[in-house]
Formats: C-alpha cells, structure tokens, sequence
C-alpha cells in the first residue's frame, strides 16, 4: 500500500524538493499545500485519509502549532501523525513541538537521502 | 509693862553708880569701858562669822561659831554693865552672865576634845611643800592632758582626713592630698609635706603632691626622676617598710652622710617619711620636715603620732591606689568611649553607605517582618510597583503585591526559608503586581534576617526588575529563531536540490532535475540577498556604515531611482510616476536612493497591474509638537496596492515584519528591506512611517532635513 503524505509548507522550494525526494525515494504519495488552513481542508475534505503530515512550523498567518491544533481537534484527523518540518534547531524548541504531541520533528535543513528512512523511524513504519 | 519696867529698872535696887558714888570720872570711865569692849566684842564675832563664811576649808567650823557666840554675850555683859550704872537691872544683868556661863562652859567642853586635832593640824611650812608638790602634780597633769588632747586632735583629724577620702571623687583627689598634707604638717608643726612616688622601674621617685608653709619655694618641679641611689640609707630604710625617722640632720649615723648633703641641699633640718606600700610593695613614701633655722631643736614625734601616721600612709595609699585605679578606668572609659565612637563613627559611615546604596540603587529592596507585612521598601522599589512609601508600609506584601496566582508559591519561599533557616539565600525569578494592576518580573534574592539569639525575624529581599530585559531577551530569542528560519529555509531548497542532483536520484537533464537546480540557484540569490541584507543592517546600526554626506538635488535623487526601478515597473505593467521641485538636501544620495528603490520595489510588486505607484517630494510642514525643528524635506511612496492591516502597520519597519513572509520571499523580499530603510532615514535625522488601509494601497512616507538656505 503506497503511502499518503500530506506537506503543508508555504515555502515553494522546500515544497518541491520534499515531495520529489519522497515520491522518488519513498515512492508514495504526496500532496502538498502552501498554508495551514489549506492543509487543513485537504485533510478533512480528502477521500483518502493522508497517512502522516508534515507539517512546517513558522509559516505566515496560521502557524504549524495552530494547524498542528486544529487537526487535533477534529477526531478525525486526531489519529493522522503529525511530523514538524522545523527550521528551529534549539532543543528547547524542539521539546515544546514534541510535548503538544507531535509524532516527531525534522530539522531543517534535512538530508534528502535519509528523510524517507527518518519519517520511517519515527513513525514506527 | 510693869514686867518689862521691872525687869530694866526694878525699883527696889540701887543703880550701881552709887557704888562709884556718882563720881563722874569714875563712871565715866567704866562707862567708855564697858562701852570699847562691848563693841569689840560685837565685832569680833562678825569677823569670825565673815571669815568662816569665806572659807569653807577652815576646819573646826562650830568651835569658831561657839567662840562668835561666847564673845557675842560677853559684849552683850558688858552693855549691862552700862546700863546698871544707872538701872539696877541686876536679874537682867545676872541672867546675862548665867548664859554666858552656859555658853563659855559649853565651849570649853567642846573646845576640850578638838585641841589634839587642831595640835594635828599641818604647819604652814610643810603646807607650803605640800601645796608645791600639789602643783607639781596638777601641772604635770595638765601637761599629761594636754598630750592627750592632742594625740585626740591628732586622731581626729586623721580620721576625719579618712572619712574624707572615703568619698573623694578622681577629680577631687589631688586638691584632698594636698589639704591633708597641709593639714597634718600644720598640726604637727612641721614646715613641708609631700609625697614621692617611686618610678615603675623603681630606681627613681619624683614628687606628686607638696605643701609648703608660707614664703618657701614649692620643690615639686625640680623633684622629679631622683636617683634612689642618692638616698641610700633613707631608701634601704624606706624600702624595708620601715618608718624613716630623722630628728636632726646633724644627728645621721655615718652611714647616712651622702642622705645627709643631699637633704641638706634642700635645708632640711629634720624629717619623717612614712612608707607607701600596697600589697608588700612600696609605691613610694608621704614625707613631713622641717626646714633648718637658727636655734631649731631637734623635731622629736611621739610614737603615737608616728602611728597616726603610719596610719595615714595607709590612708593615702589606698586613695592613691584607687586614683590609680580609677585613673586606668577612665582610660579604659575613654578607650572604649573612643572605641564605641569609632565603632559609631563607622557604623554611621557603614550605615550612611548602605542608606545611600538602598535609597540609589536601581534594585527593589522589600524587607518583610515574619508576617509577611512589609515594614521597608526602598525608592526605587516604590518606583517600580508605583506606591508612595506611607500607603505601602505595613501591608501584607503577598495580598498587596503578589499576583493571585503566584501567591501559593510565592508564600511557600517565603515561609520554608523562614522555617527552615538552613537556606538563607534563595534565587527565583517571580512576578510583583503594581499598584496600576500590571505585574512586573522580578530577579528575587532573599535574606533571612535574624535577631540577636539567632531567631529569623523577617526577610530582606532584593530585587532587579527584569520585565524589559526579559522581553528584550525574549524578541533576541525571537529574532534568532527568525534569522535562523530565515537563513534555514533557503539552504534547505540548496542543500535538498543538490543532494537530489549529487546523489543522482534526479538526473540533471530531466525535467524534474533541471526544476531542482532553478529552486536551488532562486534559494542560492535569496539566500546571499538575506546575508547581505542582515550584514548591511548590522553595519549600519551599529554604525560602521559612514554616511558619505554630499550636497544634491532631490531630482537626481528620485530620477536615478525611476531608472532603477523602471523595468521592474514595466514587467508589472504598473505606472511609477515621480513629482519633484528639486530641493537641495544634504545625504549620502546612494543611501538615498537605496530607500527610495526598496520602497518603489515594494510598491510596484504588490501592485496590481494597470495601476500607478507614486514617488513625489515636498517640503513638509513644521511641526506643531516641535516648533524648533528644521523643515523638512518629504518623500511619498504611494500605491494602490492590497495595503497594510492596522494592526501591522507599528511593526512594519522592524526585522521580518513583512505582512506575508511566504507571499515577500516569493517577490524576492528577505524581510530586511524596511528596517534598513528606517536606519538609512534615523541616520539622515528623519523619519519614516506608513498610512494604509485594506485594499486601499499604503503611502510610505520618510523626511529629510532641508539644508538651512532652503528654510525659507
């Protein structure tokens, strides 16, 4: 069963090189969406139930933690993992995306050669 | 009256001048006879009487008396005698002569047994040895008494001069010696008193205290420091507690001789010196002489007065000793007098410090009692939760100043550090509430004070109100967190595209490969763009830019600006249109135009097409809060463009502030632009601001400072 990722970044580069590198290497399935109210709708509207998100923390507007929220809200979409994309490297800030109950975070920038395993791991797949 | 009559002159009998047969002479003669006698017979007694009354030591009283008493009625036979010249009272006469009988019989008897006691009676000569010896005796007893009299004169005066030293203050002491010297030398009739004190090395004395009697020289100034060594035998004497006694200079042993010229320099003829010893040690010697005179004898003194004396030395050692003693504890007084008023002094100063530090210091400092009400706040303290000092003292610091929920923990600090005492330092970082109701962060370190037996009585907290610093702290957390997303997001398109293409999981002829490479080159600008940028606004806010200020024209300004700026325009299809009356303005034009591109760029890339952007320059108005100010010249960047929400409008020129990061990165924007904008204008002393609304466009606006001739 091929897998479905949702990515929810606002930043086009970023957005590219991660849906490439996991369609490329993972071979699955990814949908990309450039803001958190976006990402939101594509989970809730979607057929097909993403499998995890990757979501990016600092974006305009509705930030990563906000949209983390609201996807916790919905029971749902409460089950979907969730992975940070997260340009902040700090420890600190890292434990604060881990205590809302994320399934885990990647810091950028990542290794495109290792991120499918890296998402693998923490997901437990 | 025939009785009286008959017994004076009976007239039965003869007178008896018959018997001398009335021969005149013959009576005449009996007459002055009897008539002598009876008065020396009347005057006899009167004498005996008189005399005997006068001399109560005359012996045999009554035999003088009966003698008087006999004489009496032999005057009184005689009288008769007289009278019966010419009355024949012979029974008269005859009773008279029985009486006298009776009388002189009487007297004979008693006289009878007194003659061997009056025979006993001492002759005058041995009356007069006696009396001579009686007053050989009565002088010496008066003498006897006398002695005894002043020995008790003597005792008194010694006693009284001791009563007086009982309660003889220090300062008082001295004038007290010396009267009692006077007192003693003048009592005992010498000439000098004085008193030698022997050095605490013993080896020499000097004179303390001298009296001397009227017109001699004091010797006191030139007694001092003497060499015991010049009285060798008076010091052997002296030094062995004995009494030294000289009666007379010229009297010395041979031993004695070198005391002896060494006295005599002094005109002594003789001397006493009483030794002063406390304690089996002689502190010196109380001294009485008399100085040398013609025809002095020598000065003897009872053994008694020695004694006294002796006695007196006693006295005078003692009241020496206490001056002494009272003498080292005034010193001990006055050096702890002095020590307690360095003490004080430094106190004070140690104190005055710490006021000035508490009343100075840009710290809160709260002393709370063990209750937890507040009984110090310092200025600044009051400053910071905005009370006056009377209104807050006493209150209870948790209710009054604590916010609600931090009370619990707060008063837990407090009491386990009161309780436990053990940590008596304690560091935390916890909120007070104003009185205005805001709270502000406070670095706490606390004190526990405590009372004399060690008990805590409160605490002494000390505070550095970090609410600015705090969030200061937290906007650098921030801006890093940004910069660092910034920085980040860029190099992870380049790093992810690279690796793509490196690794060969993209083939670099592929569609998808030569996409990668254009995201990787896009990020590559961007990412020099934002280094540039965050470099350059570090450069010029702190200052390392230099302003390279030249005299230009505002047309050169927004003219080279147009040009820069004019294909971009095109491109969007939007019109840029400049106003400008040219006015001469002092810049570093390349700064200048630098803020003029970034906005006209702004501008034009959140324009929509077919719409204008506006550039123009005025001379703006004075303005009314800042009467003084130089005119200004004002810039315009105007569009029509989606505009600036209100609530961002205050943070627009600060770091990464752009309205839509994601939307600005795409138009190539790092987010930078604006607040290098703002210190290009802060450094030209101008201002930059903007006025937008919704869907409306923005007007950015920024002024410079006309040169003075374009004042006018």
């Amino acid at each position: 069963m091929v897998k479905r990722i949702l990515l929810i970044d606002d930043d086009d580069g970023i957005r590219d090189i991660v849906k490439i590198t996991l369609e490329v290497l993972g071979g699955w399935n990814v949908t990309t969406a450039t803001s958190g109210p976006e990402g939101v709708a594509l989970a809730t509207h979607s057929t097909d139930q993403p499998d995890a998100i990757l979501l990016d923390v600092m974006m305009p507007g509705q930030d990563g933690v906000e949209t983390f929220q609201q996807l916790q809200s919905q029971p749902n979409l409460q089950a979907i993992p969730v992975i940070f994309l997260t340009a902040k490297a700090r420890n600190s800030e890292r434990q604060k995306l881990i205590d809302l109950g994320c399934a885990g975070t990647i810091i950028k920038p990542f290794e495109v050669q290792t991120l499918v395993q890296e998402i693998c791991q923490l997901l437990h797949w | 009256m025939n009785v009286l009559e008959n017994l004076l002159s009976p007239p039965n009998y003869i007178p008896n001048g018959h018997c001398y047969l009335w021969h005149t002479p013959l009576v005449r003669l009996h007459v002055v006879s009897d008539l002598l006698i009876a008065l020396a017979y009347y005057s006899i007694p009167l004498m005996l009487i008189y005399f005997v009354s006068q001399r109560n030591d005359v012996p045999f009283r009554r035999i003088f008396l009966l003698f008087g008493a006999f004489i009496i009625s032999c005057g009184t036979i005689h009288v008769t005698s007289i009278w019966t010249l010419w009355h024949p009272a012979y029974w008269l006469e005859g009773t008279l002569k029985a009486i006298t009988a009776v009388i002189s019989v009487y007297t004979a008897l008693v006289l009878f047994p007194v003659i061997p006691k009056a025979l006993a009676l001492p002759e005058p000569e041995q009356l007069q040895q006696v009396n001579q010896e009686l007053a050989s005796q009565i002088n010496e007893r008066e003498q006897a008494e006398a002695t005894l009299q002043q020995q008790l004169d003597f005792d008194r005066l010694i006693s009284s001069i001791s009563t007086r030293f009982i309660n003889l203050g220090f300062d008082a002491m001295d004038a007290g010696i010396e009267q009692a010297l006077e007192e003693i030398a003048q009592f005992t009739q010498v000439d000098t008193s004085y008193i030698m004190r022997l050095s605490d090395k013993g080896d020499c004395f000097s004179m303390t205290h001298e009296w001397v009697t009227d017109n001699h020289p004091l010797q006191q100034e030139h007694v001092q420091q003497v060499p015991l060594s010049s009285f060798p035998w008076a010091t052997e004497q002296l030094q062995a507690g004995q009494v030294l006694y000289v009666p007379a200079l010229d009297q010395l042993p041979p031993e004695a001789k070198l005391d002896q010229q060494n006295w005599q320099t002094f005109n002594l003829a003789s001397l006493v010196g009483i030794p002063l010893i406390f304690q089996e040690t002689v502190l010196g010697w109380v001294g009485f002489a008399s100085f040398d005179r013609p025809n002095r004898r020598p000065k003897q003194w009872p053994e008694s007065h020695l004694q006294l004396l002796r006695f007196f030395g006693e006295i005078l050692t003692n009241a020496l000793q206490r001056q002494m003693a009272d003498w080292e504890l005034r010193q001990l007084n006055q050096d702890l007098e002095r020590h307690v008023a360095e003490r004080t002094a430094a106190l004070q100063k140690s104190e005055q410090r710490v006021r000035s530090l508490l009343e100075n210091v840009r710290l809160v400092v709260v002393g709370l009692d063990d209750t937890g009400r507040i009984d110090y706040i310092n200025p600044w303290g009051r400053e910071v939760m905005g009370y006056e000092d009377a209104e807050i003292l006493g209150r209870n610091w948790f209710e009054s100043c604590i916010p609600r929920h931090q009370v619990g923990t707060v008063k837990q600090v407090f009491e386990d550090e009161l309780a436990q005492g053990a940590h008596d330092r304690a560091y935390y970082e916890s909120p007070v509430l104003t009185k205005t109701g805001k709270e502000r962060l406070i670095a706490w370190n606390n004190t526990v004070m405590r009372d004399t037996v060690g008990e805590p009585i409160g605490t002494m907290s000390i505070g550095e109100d970090i609410t600015e610093r705090y969030a200061i702290q937290r906007m650098k957390d921030e801006f890093i967190s940004v910069v660092s997303h910034e920085l980040r997001t860029p190099l992870t398109s380049i790093h992810g595209a690279l690796e793509l293409l490196s690794a060969g999981i993209l083939p670099l002829e592929s569609e998808r490969g030569q996409h990668v490479l254009s995201i990787a080159a896009e990020n590559s600008t961007r990412l020099v763009r934002l280094v540039n940028d965050i470099l350059e606004l570090e450069r010029l806010e702190s200052g390392k830019i230099k302003l390279e200020i030249q005299t230009v024209l505002t047309t050169e300004l927004t003219g080279r600006a147009q040009e820069l700026m004019q294909v971009l325009a095109e491109r969007s299809q939007v019109s840029l249109k400049i106003s400008d009356p040219g006015l001469e303005l002092q810049v570093d034009g390349d700064r200048i135009i630098q803020v003029l591109t970034n906005l006209l760029d702004n501008a034009i890339k959140f324009s929509e097409a077919e719409t204008e952007v506006i550039l123009s320059v005025d001379i703006g108005l004075v303005s009314i809060e800042t009467p003084g100010q130089p005119r200004q010249a004002l810039f315009q960047v105007e569009d029509q463009g989606r505009g600036i929400p209100e609530h961002q409008l205050e943070h627009i020129f600060e770091r990464f502030q752009q309205v839509d990061a994601s939307d600005s990165r795409r138009k190539g924007g790092t987010g930078l632009g604006l607040a290098i904008c703002r210190s290009i204008v802060h450094q030209h002393g101008g201002r930059i601001w903007v006025e937008s609304h919704p869907d409306q466009g923005s007007c950015f606006f920024f002024t410079i400072p006309l040169k003075h001739e374009d004042q006018g």
